[in-house]
């Protein structure tokens, strides 16, 4: 058993909390993701799972053994945990051979020659290094010092692998490649993958479980597709989703049919049974991601009349910047429109996937 | 919280860093402040020598003497306040004069189409590499005049005329030699500085229709001004605290400075005095170093980043490019090629001042010892003499000890500070080995005779052994070491570390496996620069030779105070020729690049 348990960890350097107060239960065997902007505290909190960071206060446990307690003084050093790292940067030690760098743990472990030198084939054949053995890291590309990276922690048998930033330093379509192999290499280790990144698509695509975190905060903490879907807070959902989602300034108001939500010439209707009746007359924040905004060339009914601002084809869609009111939205449009910049566009929502934030910025479960 | 878990919250702060720090600090504090301390107390006690010339007090009593009699007495302008005038007006021409000359080369060299730059900046060096006194012994050897210096020098032989005195010896040789010797400092400084400059800022401002010469004032010169402020300082306090050329120079017209006159008290008993001398010199280049820090805190954003910019456009000499080249090569050959030749010659005459063919002899290199020829000494030849062998033997044991003691402790300090980083003690030892940079060398000097002298509790008196020299230097030298051992490890990343610690390598295998490994290059070019400053050092060590200990630098000032002038520049050539000799072959086995090291 290889979860991993973060009890009301705190980390502050001096004022600052870089972690406040984080309680996240791993499971075993997941892929979970840490995601954030830089200086969220998603680092941090990898580094104290690891133990090379010391939490403030608050609890780590791996399994069964409490790693660190500041409570009960108990502080596992990080060779004892049983986990991998690979770093941003790889750490590869630059005066060592692939070889030695795979190996340097198995050394350290006093094991024979024979046995070092048959694991060691074992996992850069599995990785597919094995021809880069006798090379040096700075003779590598960056996708091989990632594999290097990633061999070094996997000979140790980790029970839990940390990944930080993996594949920030590669090319678009290195990561591509990276993000199936590192999913598939989860699936063949059953290994606890911890992953930190800044990159909400990579949080999207690989990941069972995102725990998404901002200022040191834990603002939510579940599979992708449901952070995606109903996010918790503005924060969250401006966070993730490309391009960034749209939000409208509205209020609830009471109409002949109904409760509905006014924003910038639109009314949706709420759901019957929702809380919007003790609200009317409340300001809320509306989030609307460009695939769900729909844009016609002709008025239509339940559609605003919108200015194209600019248009910008990327291949298998399109994306439209329009000017409605005072603010500014971009859709996602998935077939080529007779459109440009300055013509008159009519805007209709798909009401089903509104998004309604209170005053605070939580969600309201409206629609 | 209970005390188990406030022992596991201590434990775990206790890490080998935080235990190398605090031993570094703690023999740093020893083998500085607490030497000032004992300066201090010194000054307020009476020294057994004196206890009749102070009516009423016996030796060990407090007393004020020594300060009143430094800055109130009637002796005060002869004692303190003449040789502090001449330490600083010294010191601000010397600073002045470095600055203008390195300055210019440095901008004709980066900023201009001028020709043989690689060959113009080696040469360059080569005067801070040579001792800084052997300029003014080539300087006595070209311009002495019999009146003073015993017998004509190479100028009057040819030319008939007579030097006047104050061209020959005191304020302004001592000024002229210095700035030759340290020019080449400004030189890398301000090079460095305009080698850092983006060229982007000075191509924007182009482009916004701003002339050559505007982009010049407007933009490099604003942006190398910290720098050269920077310069000016810290050219200023190794003036302070050097001893060789006013000794030399000014020695023979009782012209004093500073540092002189601080020997001059303590060879004469007269501790307490001498230590005030040492403590105002002391508080004058920590204020200096205080000012750089204050005012120029931008410094080390261009000194000590070497970012890759951009090549810029070099401005055209045209048709002054051939004069300026020859000047500058000229020029060149004078500060460097001829001392050398001019102290070689001056070794190879039989009688002093008589330089023609006949003269000529190799008695002061291989000769025997006799009284009957030439000076009459009585010495051997330099090659055959075991005691300037000895002490030759001696420089070379001494800077081959304290490169590796300071390139060791650099090593140490760069790894405790850089992973310390943002926490107090790492900025306490970055502080405190930087701190003897900031000690005029001869009153570094003092401070390890202060401390050494006599047995304290259980530390030996090391004085007259080699160890106090290897000490001592090795301490001076502490903040290049600490300086590049700093800038080498921020090159390697904690993460490097860290992964091994994750693999389960204790602090020793990580030590031995990977960052010894990984600063073995960065250590061994590292110690160059000590090497040759141990071999070339005299202000530091001059008051902690004794007779049985002697170096080739402190065995020439026997020499010359006798007139022996063949052996002092004899030992001078062979010298010169030790330092380049080690650059040649540190620069061909380990790619070294002095010009790096000096900045720091």
């Amino acid at each position: 058993m290889s979860n991993i348990i973060l009890k009301n960890i705190t980390k502050s350097f001096g004022t600052a909390k870089a972690v406040d107060n984080l309680n996240l239960e791993i499971p075993d065997g997941s892929f979970t993701t840490l995601l954030g902007p830089s200086g969220c505290g998603k680092t941090t909190t990898l580094r104290m799972i690891a133990g090379l960071e010391t939490p403030t206060g608050g609890e780590i446990w791996i399994g069964d053994t409490c790693v660190y307690s500041a409570e009960k003084g108990i502080f596992i050093p990080p060779k004892q945990r049983n986990l991998g790292l690979v770093f941003q940067s790889y750490a590869l030690w630059p005066h060592l051979t692939v070889f030695d760098n795979i190996a340097f743990g198995l050394t350290i472990k006093k094991l024979s020659k024979q046995e070092i030198a048959a694991r060691v084939q074992e996992i850069a054949t599995a990785i597919r290094i094995s021809e880069l053995l006798a090379r040096y890291p700075s003779e590598l590309s960056g996708g091989q010092q990632q594999r290097v990276a990633i061999a070094r922690v996997l000979i140790m048998k980790p029970e839990v692998l940390l990944l930080d930033e993996p594949l920030s330093n590669l090319d678009s379509k290195l990561r591509m490649d990276m993000r199936a192999e590192l999913k598939r290499l989860h699936q063949e280790t059953k290994a606890t993958i911890v992953y930190v990144t800044h990159d909400q698509l990579e949080a999207l695509t690989m990941s069972s479980d995102v725990a998404v975190m901002h200022l040191g905060k834990l603002q939510q903490w579940a599979p992708p597709m449901q952070i995606y879907r109903r996010p918790a807070n503005l924060f969250t959902a401006d966070f993730m989703g490309n391009p960034k989602m749209n939000s409208l300034k509205g209020t609830i108001a009471k109409v002949d049919n109904g409760i509905v939500v006014q924003a910038e010439g639109f009314s949706i209707p709420v759901a019957t049974g929702s809380a919007a009746a003790k609200r009317v007359g409340e300001a809320v924040t509306i989030g609307l991601r460009a695939e769900d905004l729909m844009v016609h060339l002709q008025a239509k009914p339940k559609t605003v009349s919108a200015i194209v601002y600019s248009v910008l084809p990327a291949g298998s869609e399109w994306y439209v910047k329009v000017n409605l009111g005072s603010v500014q939205l971009t859709l996602t449009v998935y077939q080529e429109m007779e459109m440009d910049a300055d013509d008159t566009v009519w805007i209709e929502l798909n009401t089903n996937r509104v998004k309604c934030f209170d005053s605070e910025g939580m969600r309201l479960d409206l629609m | 919280m209970n005390i188990k878990a406030q022992l596991g919250r201590v434990r775990m702060r206790i890490t080998p860093q935080v235990v190398i720090a605090a031993i570094f600090l703690i023999l740093l504090s020893y083998m500085v402040l607490v030497p000032i301390i004992i300066m201090i107390k010194e000054t307020f006690t009476v020294h057994p020598m004196e206890q009749f010339q102070i009516p009423g007090t016996k030796a060990g009593d407090l007393t004020l003497n020594h300060w009143w009699k430094i800055f109130t007495s009637e002796l005060s302008p002869n004692l303190f306040y003449k040789p502090l005038l001449n330490t600083l007006i010294v010191s601000t021409c010397l600073a002045l004069l470095s600055l203008a000359i390195g300055g210019i080369l440095a901008w004709l060299v980066v900023r201009t189409d001028l020709p043989f730059k690689k060959f113009i900046s080696n040469m360059a060096m080569i005067p801070y590499i040579m001792p800084s006194w052997a300029m003014s012994l080539a300087w006595i050897t070209l311009f002495k005049n019999p009146r003073v210096g015993g017998s004509q020098g190479l100028f009057q032989f040819i030319t008939g005329l007579e030097t006047p005195n104050w061209f020959a010896y005191g304020m302004f040789p001592i000024i002229i030699t210095l700035s030759i010797h340290y020019f080449p400092f400004g030189f890398t400084m301000i090079a460095g500085a305009l080698k850092n400059i983006d060229s982007q800022l000075e191509e924007s401002a182009e482009l916004l229709g701003a002339s050559r010469g505007q982009v010049l004032k407007k933009i490099v010169f604003p942006l190398v001004t910290p720098v050269i402020f920077s310069t000016f300082l810290l050219t200023f306090s190794r003036g302070l605290g050097t001893f060789g050329t006013p000794s030399f120079l000014g020695g023979p017209v009782r012209f004093y400075v500073l540092s002189t006159m601080l020997r001059a008290n303590l060879v004469g008993q007269r501790t307490g005095l001498g230590y005030i001398i040492a403590l105002v010199m002391i508080f004058i280049g920590v204020l200096i170093l205080y000012m750089d820090y204050k005012l120029v805190s931008v410094r080390k954003s261009f000194v000590t980043i070497s970012g890759k910019s951009g090549k810029s456009g070099l401005t055209r000499l045209g048709r002054a490019r051939k004069p300026i080249t020859v000047v500058v090569i000229g020029f060149l050959l004078m500060v460097t090629a001829v001392p050398f030749f001019l102290l070689a010659i001056e070794s190879f005459m039989l009688i002093p001042g008589n330089y023609s063919f006949s003269n000529f002899t190799l008695h002061y290199w291989i000769g025997e010892a006799t009284t009957k020829i030439g000076l009459g000494t009585g010495e051997a030849g330099v090659l055959r003499n075991t005691n300037i062998m000895r002490a030759l033997w001696n420089s070379i044991r001494l800077g081959f000890s304290c490169a590796i003691v300071a390139g060791a402790s650099g090593v140490l300090i760069g790894y405790t500070v850089v992973r310390l980083r943002g926490r107090k003690v790492a900025q306490l030892l970055d502080q405190m080995a930087f701190l003897p940079y900031l000690m005029p060398s001869i009153a570094f000097g003092s401070i390890f005779l202060a401390l050494f002298a006599t047995q304290r509790g259980p530390i030996p008196s090391l004085y007259g052994s080699f160890a106090l020299l290897v000490l001592a230097c090795s301490v001076k030298y502490l903040p290049y070491a600490s300086r590049s051992g700093i800038a080498a490890m921020l090159q390697i990343g904690p993460e490097l570390e860290e992964a091994a610690l994750l693999q389960g390598a204790n602090w020793w295998t990580r030590m031995r496996r990977i960052i010894f490994p990984l600063q073995k290059s960065s250590f061994f070019s590292g110690l160059l620069l000590p090497f040759i400053s141990a071999m070339r050092e005299l202000s530091l060590v001059v008051l902690l030779v004794t007779p049985g200990i002697q170096l080739a630098t402190t065995i020439t000032l026997n020499f010359t105070d006798r007139g022996w002038y063949p052996y002092t520049n004899a030992v001078m050539v062979l010298i010169v020729f030790a330092i380049l000799f080690s650059t040649f072959i540190s620069r061909k086995l380990m790619k070294t690049d002095l010009a790096k090291g000096i900045g720091g």
